[in-house]
């Protein structure tokens, strides 16, 4: 089974040839590439990223041990396949080796941890910027912080960011390396892997959707008032449904005033709001808790002096 | 204003918050940008197998309870001349996991803080951490990062040279004193009560390892692989297992790997893999490589420092002894990762050791078996649980205060009390259903197209390959009969001396003994480069239609007939360029093809796949006719006319591909900007409200002088709305101005130049 040289031309250049962002002939050279088995989720994880050519990234968060080193190898070796090798993955400090590892056993692909000491022998042997090199850039995150304006001019053709959830609070004002690689690297397309994208609050996912891309939702702000609350389930007890039920049937509109005296002391407690018995009143959005029945009469009261 | 009425605003807010919470809303925004799968919806294709929890129980002898209560009576003490403030919680955390490990672990860092102190020049904190530190207990530059991460902020505090008293002074020396003493008694300690049980963990389970196999395994596989934090704790293990059934079935793993054993190994390993891909050149790499191929063809057991064994893959072994247990439940699920993984045939048994006399060793243990569920189950620690405590470092933290505080049984019981109840409240189920609500968007169908698609897409790559590698290496190599395979007998690039040996090539994955065939290779690169710009001037080819593997029904019409072909290389310039490849072809209606009256009117055309499958006919050959050339060009209307239109077809695809992604953009875009004007108008509503508040309370308010004060505030209040009413209009504009800026800038992204480069034209003929 022979064939011409018009054959060997076609198909070096079908195998050559660089497929639109969503099909899967895009990632063949990668897949071909890889050495492990890859699962169909993986695949398909690599294709979502960048099935839109107007896509900046994206965040895969499969549950832990799905595979996503993997499906961001695909990513980067599709990248290397097509020439595209200002590729950067930056990582916790203590898994960079293992990213190294895995790229080099898995994809054929060359690494290069940068941290201080291979960073400054660089320099000194004339790359003014190390992280432009041929080989893919592994970095932690506190060295990526601490190289910042570096990162800001190399025009990288991909970022990873492993374990992306030590972004998630990138929207408070605090989060030094969080901001830091948000606006170093606001102009190139991401990946950002994590299992917990949403831990604590829904404020989390937005940092995250933000640091890949700006424009997916408006500011904090209306974020928060169009989904908060989600993260817990946007719920409230039954105890806080009746209390509320409760305000809602004594009339009160929401600026009446009730004073503190009128609140039973279980519910005082509960709130934590004993720190401010020297006050009078406690609040004007109309919300209380329904007290005893003697007070019921003087809150009445209260709430008609206004 | 009003800070507290918050609690109750706070239920009113949330309450508001359930009544809007639309999941499906935000789920469709973040659809374009999230993506994951859960382990239950991959079962089908990935076997994951079980693990299950031994606990080896040991109780210290007298000596050594006598040295634990010592050292950490010590480790207790507010000051210490060993333990500078900067590296106090490190360094107590590194002694407290030495001490829990083994007596040979502990020994010389009790001497060498003993040393430290005597050989400090100056008299304070000046001395940094011990390099032997480091040896012995590799993982101590990795906290130390991890544990500095979080305190990213805080400010290097400078460090004075201070002169000791001569109170301190003689403090200092008693310390000195004190440290010798313990080292004095860790050291007289010969028997380790928690050594001594290793062979009975290691019957224990082998058994239960052995049962998991039962029946599902051609010959039991018997190894273990054991975890230990101290370097020192794992040479002791390693003679502990020279004088047992074990003695020459061990490896080593750790940090330099400088035994004579390991050094053995790897120069064996070296001497079998010489001349291939194997050696990768990094001493470091392959000595790892080398070792661990050692434990799955040769040894039984493997005595692994974890610091050293991150990321290595043992999935042929499915016994794990937790010699001793690191507190960051990440940091163990990291350790059980390494063999039950994805390949793990058997269920993976863990067995850990659990000094019985410690009761905060076993709450600590209550906690990662229990609450992180880590050594049972099929997936072990969720993501949830892990997540629950950030990084598993603060956990850790978590922990040592505990150890580091409590005295009594009745404090280490309430401080662990306390801990699990938080734990539980963190831990909640509200989030992890939030979070697969929002974000999960799995579908067996698009999963199951991927599948089949990526496999056809493989083997045709595959094959595609191998047939250009056939071609292009015949002269340099010779190609076995069965399987892909060749043996390289020369390089055919010189300049590719270095990066390109001869010798055996495979292609498939996971090739050990020979080189890996894949196109990413050097000398795959050249050939398809060459192979790309081959010389192919016109000339008539034969294709046979006899002899393929599969029935080619779209070209049996074309038996015993010809016409010509042409193919050529579209490229689409655009944000991601694309290449496409065109065909054009006619049959002519005469086989006999040698007249040129044959060529006009009489020639159909041919479908673009029919002239693409003509190259997949398993035999083909050129007849060479140089005067085709000029043939050819009576033909070249027709096929140029066809090239057009296939041309114009794969433009208006893309186009249309394109356009339902900018249409994508531009509703992300027009939604941002919604966003925007949203926040704009809400800050007026809110002012709004602030005002009729301000309002109110003035009302109320009894003393004069507050309800003039109260009027001023809405006066402000007023202007800054009148302000920001005028401003609203202009950035509305401002907002509809950017998303204009940034459509545009997409639009200009996907916009195509297409050019076409020409490859050959044929005459072709079917038999």
């Amino acid at each position: 089974m022979s064939i011409t040289p018009y054959h060997a031309k076609l198909f070096a250049h079908e195998l050559t040839r660089r497929a639109p962002s969503d099909s899967i002939e895009k990632l063949a050279t990668a897949l071909s590439e890889a050495q492990v088995d890859l699962n169909p989720h993986q695949i398909e994880a690599a294709l979502f990223a960048f099935r839109s050519p107007l896509s900046k990234g994206a965040i895969l968060a499969d549950e832990v041990g799905l595979g996503k080193t993997i499906e961001a190898g695909i990513l980067l070796a599709q990248r290397w396949a097509e020439r595209r090798r200002r590729l950067l993955v930056i990582c916790p400090a203590n898994l960079r080796k293992q990213w190294s590892q895995e790229l080099a056993d898995k994809f054929f692909l060359p690494t290069a941890i940068l941290e201080a000491r291979t960073f400054t022998e660089a320099v000194r042997r004339g790359n003014l910027n190390p992280f432009e090199q041929s080989k893919i850039v592994i970095c932690s995150y506190q060295f990526a912080r601490a190289k910042e304006p570096y990162l800001r001019q190399t025009a990288w053709d991909l970022v990873v960011i492993d374990e992306a959830h030590r972004l998630r609070n990138v929207y408070k004002s605090g989060n030094k390396i969080g901001s830091a690689i948000k606006s170093s690297l606001a102009a190139r397309q991401k990946v950002l892997l994590t299992a917990t994208p949403l831990q604590n609050s829904l404020d989390e996912l937005y940092g995250l959707v933000s640091i890949v891309d700006e424009f997916t939702f408006g500011d904090l702000r209306t974020f928060r008032k169009q989904f908060a609350g989600a993260a817990r389930g946007a719920s409230i007890t039954s105890s806080e449904a009746s209390l509320l039920e409760e305000a809602r049937l004594l009339g009160v509109d929401s600026y009446s005033v009730v004073p503190i005296e009128a609140l039973s002391g279980g519910f005082k407690s509960a709130y934590a709001i004993q720190r401010n018995t020297d006050s009078h009143w406690l609040g004007n959005d109309g919300l209380f808790f329904p007290p005893s029945r003697a007070g019921f009469e003087r809150r009445r009261r209260f709430s008609r002096r206004d | 204003m009003n800070k507290r009425s918050e609690p109750l605003k706070g239920i009113a807010e949330r309450a508001a918050a359930a009544r809007r919470w639309n999941p499906a809303a935000l789920k469709e925004r973040l659809a374009p940008i999230c993506q994951r799968t859960l382990r239950k919806q991959v079962l089908q294709y990935v076997a994951y197998t079980k693990r299950h929890a031994l606990v080896q129980e040991f109780t210290p002898n007298d000596d050594e309870q006598r040295l634990y209560d010592l050292v950490s009576d010590y480790l207790q003490q507010p000051n210490l001349y060993a333990l500078p403030s900067s590296q106090r919680q490190l360094m107590t955390l590194m002694l407290r996991k030495l001490l829990a490990s083994s007596t040979y672990a502990i020994s010389d860092t009790l001497a060498g803080l003993a040393q430290k102190l005597e050989s400090a020049e100056s008299e304070s904190e000046a001395a940094g951490i011990p390099q032997e530190f480091a040896e012995n207990f590799e993982l101590l530059p990795e906290i130390e990062d991890e544990w500095a991460e979080d305190d990213e902020d805080s400010e290097d505090i400078v460090k004075k040279p201070v002169t000791l008293t001569p109170e301190q002074r003689e403090e200092r020396r008693q310390e000195i004193a004190r440290l010798r003493e313990f080292y004095e008694l860790a050291k007289s300690i010969q028997r380790n009560s928690k050594g001594e049980q290793l062979l009975t963990a290691l019957e224990k389970g082998f058994a239960a390892a052995g049962k998991a196999q039962a029946g599902q395994a051609s010959s039991l596989q018997q190894k273990a692989l054991i975890f230990t934090e101290s370097r020192r704790t794992q040479e002791y293990l390693f003679r502990l297992l020279q004088q047992t059934e074990f003695a020459g079935k061990v490896v080593l793993f750790n940090g330099s790997n400088t035994d004579e054993g390991s050094q053995r190994i790897y120069r064996e390993w070296l001497q079998r893999h010489k001349g291939t891909e194997r050696v990768s050149g990094s001493m470091t790499a392959d000595k790892r490589a080398a070792l661990v191929e050692y434990f799955r063809d040769d040894a039984s057991i493997m005595i692994a420092t974890e610091a050293a064994a991150e990321g290595i893959n043992l999935q042929f072994c499915n016994l794990i002894v937790n010699y001793d247990l690191p507190w960051n439940p990440q940091r163990i699920e990291q350790r059980i990762g390494r063999c039950h993984r994805y390949g793990q045939k058997f269920d993976v048994v863990v067995v850990n050791f659990l000094n019985k006399a410690n009761a905060a060793d076993m709450r600590v243990y209550q906690l990662l078996a229990e609450k992180f569920q880590l050594f049972d189950g099929v997936f072990g620690a969720s993501d949830e649980v892990l997540g629950a405590v950030e990084s598993g470092v603060d956990f850790e933290k978590r922990i040592a205060s505990i150890y580091q505080q409590c005295r009594t049984p009745e404090q280490i019981g309430f401080q662990f009390n306390q801990l699990q109840s938080e734990l539980d409240a963190e831990i909640g189920q509200a989030r992890a259903h939030a979070q697969e609500q929002l974000l999960n968007n799995f579908d067996q169908d698009v999963i199951d197209k991927v599948r089949v698609g990526s496999a056809q897409a493989l083997d045709r790559f595959h094959s595609l390959l191998w047939r250009v590698t056939q071609f292009s290496l015949a002269p340099h190599a010779k190609f076995s009969s069965a399987g892909h395979s060749f043996d390289l007998r020369q390089n055919p690039y010189p300049q590719l001396k270095d990066e390109v040996l001869t010798g055996r090539y495979e292609m498939r994955k996971g090739v050990e003994d020979a080189n890996t065939w894949r196109i990413g290779h050097p000398l795959a690169q050249c050939m398809l480069f060459e192979a790309c710009n081959l010389q192919t001037p016109s000339a008539e080819i034969v294709f046979d239609l006899s002899g393929n593997p599969t029935a080619m029904a779209s070209l049996e019409p074309l038996k015993h007939q010809g016409g010509w072909l042409t193919a050529s290389l579209l490229t689409l310039q655009s944000a991601t360029p694309s290449d496409h490849l065109l065909f054009a072809g006619v049959c002519c209606e005469d086989s006999s093809l040698d007249g040129s009256a044959l060529f006009g009117s009489t020639a159909t055309p041919l479908e673009p796949v029919q002239c693409r499958r003509m190259f997949d006919l398993a035999r083909a050959m050129v007849q060479a006719q140089p005067s085709l050339l000029l043939q050819s060009e009576t033909h070249h209307e027709s096929l140029e006319k066809l090239l057009e239109a296939e041309r114009a077809r794969i433009l208006l695809q893309s186009d249309t591909e394109n356009g339902a992604w900018l249409d994508a953009e531009s509703n992300k875009l027009d939604r941002w900007a919604e966003d925007r004007r949203l926040m704009l108008e809400d800050e007026l509503r809110e002012l709004d409200e602030k005002i009729r508040e301000t309002n109110r309370a003035a009302l109320s308010a009894g003393m004069l002088q507050q309800k003039i004060a109260l009027k001023q505030e809405v006066a402000q209040l007023e202007a800054e709305r009148s302000r920001k009413r005028r401003d609203l209009f202009e950035a509305q504009d401002r907002v509809e101005a950017e998303r204009h800026a940034l459509f545009a800038e997409a639009s200009r992204r996907l916009i195509q130049q297409a050019s076409t480069q020409a490859l050959f034209t044929i005459r072709w003929r079917v038999i």
